[in-house]
């Protein structure tokens, strides 16, 4: 069992759904975790005007969404060099393998099929800090 | 031959809703033979519907009282925030999407992509009519009804 020790709940996450049920739900799990600063954006593009402007330490982000989707603003991320390690775990509910690498080739370091429970997300966000610390160094 | 793919589908339906609302803390469900009297003619339906396209094609779609989908918002997010309308439509839009991605799984495996289009929720007079080949579970949750339906093409959703 994870505690919050084993992960620098001190970060601030960004979350990035178009649903704001949904980004409500998130922000409730990640508080559950420990992380206490939680910044939202409604869509990718949102999402870039806050990379720009506050110190993300993760961003956790839907696939489908209107104007720039995930897929998308995860690209985006990667090709700033300032955000090139972030670690970036997109969630979506479409399982299929082939969206998996398609995330994964575009540099995601974690993917969270829907529908996923506290301790799934909680084990991702640790495997994905580790893969991004790990691409850094 | 069809009856027998129907009720397999059925099942995976069934298995993936109670997964979904379960994560969502609701684990009031229960199956019923029939949900269309329970609606009151009186009330709007409100219908979340989301398309797929790929080695076949279709659309999920899921029926409930306006009340239900505020009931299920609250459920969701718990005491953080109030569940507008808005906020309930897309709720249900979220629960056709999650339940759409883990029944295509369900039915057809990992390896075999398909395009989920964009969910769309609407208020309707009655439940659509079935078709032959489509398949629908009624439930109560939460002491409301609601349906779940598969319909064979994108066309009988836009129909509605």
């Amino acid at each position: 069992m994870n505690t919050p020790q084993d992960i620098n709940v001190s970060i601030n996450v960004l979350v990035v759904d178009d649903i704001a049920a949904v980004r409500s739900v998130m922000r409730k799990l990640l508080g559950t975790i420990g992380f206490t600063t939680i910044s939202e954006a409604a869509d990718g593009e949102q999402a870039l005007q806050c990379l720009n402007s506050s110190d993300v330490g993760l961003i956790i982000s839907d696939w489908n969404m209107p104007k720039i989707n995930g897929l998308d603003l995860l690209e985006q991320v990667r090709a700033d060099e300032k955000h090139k390690h972030l670690p970036f775990i997109m969630i979506t509910a479409n399982k299929s393998r082939e969206h998996v690498i398609e995330a994964a080739n575009r540099g995601v370091s974690g993917y969270i099929s829907k529908p996923f429970n506290v301790d799934t997300l909680r084990a991702k966000i640790i495997e994905a800090m580790r893969v991004a610390g790990e691409a850094s160094a | 031959m069809k009856a027998a793919a129907n009720a397999q589908l059925g099942n995976y339906i069934d298995i993936a809703l109670r997964e979904i609302l379960n994560n969502w803390s609701v684990s009031d469900i229960q199956r019923v033979d029939s949900a269309n009297e329970l609606f009151r003619a009186t009330e709007p339906i409100m219908m979340a519907r989301l398309g797929f396209t790929g080695l076949t094609q279709g659309a999920y779609s899921v029926c409930c009282t306006p009340q239900l989908a505020g009931a299920l918002t609250n459920e969701m997010v718990g005491e953080m925030c109030e569940a507008s309308p808005e906020l309930a439509r897309q709720t249900l839009g979220e629960l056709v999407n999650v339940l759409t991605g883990s029944l295509l799984v369900a039915c057809y495996g990992e390896d075999v992509a398909f395009q989920l289009h964009v969910s769309d929720t609407v208020e309707i007079p009655s439940l659509p009519r079935l078709h032959d080949g489509e398949v629908q579970l009624n439930y109560r949750v939460m002491g409301q009804p609601m349906v779940v339906m598969f319909l064979r093409t994108l066309k009988t959703v836009e129909n509605v």
